[in-house]
């Protein structure tokens, strides 16, 4: 793997944290710990706030292909991920969840936006491993 | 847990993205989009190179405690390693099924170079329950 940057490490350790917490509460989705859902939304949160934070982490400008492709495949996962982590929010009944999810999901969506239009080889890279043609 | 040396903590970080894009791609069956399978191609080949990476680990330098996390390390990437191909399978993926099983033989192949180490062959052997 080619070196991802401060920004991919510290929100895959936050996604683990996402991923654990909602697949603990989807174990019960009827009747959903307290204390689990503080959890989740405190996870959430940081993952969301992360996020946030990769366009002051991430230099596009500075990686090589090779690094492009880790950023790009990361990219995609982290989106699906989002879109599962929400529908898995809606499933326990918490719209609170489910917004911050989805809102982590625009915030990812405006970020891969942006990059795509100040980075042509990011561009060139996303658009080759997403399948589509723009 | 001991120091587990950067080769597990990048391993790992890439296992996670593996692991994360599969079950993915089983919750989403034959709606999968290509994205979503491309980036587990490749995923999958930073995992295969982790691995590669992982012979350089020196064991001779690891107390039993260290070589302890190591073996289990490896225990639960193998299992993993051969779930992830299983799960290629299942959503009918015969790329990425080759490509697990391909990693799961670079993977035997490092064990097997780290098994030169006395000190390592005898913990790994006692987990893994062999004689």
């Amino acid at each position: 793997m080619a070196k991802p940057g401060k920004g991919i490490i510290s929100t895959s350790r936050v996604e683990v944290l996402n991923i654990t917490t909602m697949n603990l509460l989807m174990r019960n989705p009827d009747n959903p710990s307290r204390a689990l859902l503080s959890a989740a939304r405190r996870h959430a949160a940081s993952l969301h706030g992360l996020i946030s934070e990769l366009s002051a982490l991430i230099d596009p400008k500075k990686m090589d292909d090779g690094e492009l492709s880790d950023l790009v495949a990361y990219l995609i996962t982290l989106d699906a991920l989002l879109d599962s982590l929400k529908e898995q929010a809606a499933t326990i009944g918490s719209p609170e969840l489910e917004f911050t999810y989805k809102d982590a999901g625009n915030a990812l969506r405006s970020f891969v936006q942006g990059l795509k239009s100040v980075d042509l080889d990011f561009a060139g890279i996303y658009t080759g491993m997403v399948g589509t043609v723009e | 847990m001991s120091k587990p040396g950067k080769g597990l903590i990048s391993t790992s970080r890439t296992e996670t993205q593996c692991i994360t894009t599969m079950n993915l791609l089983m919750k989403a069956g034959k709606k999968a989009d290509q994205g979503l399978v491309n980036a587990a191609k490749w995923h999958a080949r930073n995992l295969w190179q982790e691995i590669s990476d992982l012979a350089v680990i020196d064991c001779k330098n690891m107390n039993a405690g260290e070589i302890a996390d190591f073996s289990a390390f490896l225990i639960s990437l193998s299992h993993s390693i051969q779930a992830l191909r299983e799960q290629a399978a299942t959503v009918g993926n015969n790329d990425l099924a080759a490509s697990f099983a391909n990693i799961h033989s670079n993977l035997e192949s490092t064990i097997g170079l780290h098994m030169a180490a006395p000190n390592f062959a005898g913990i790994y052997n006692q987990m893994k329950g062999a004689s």
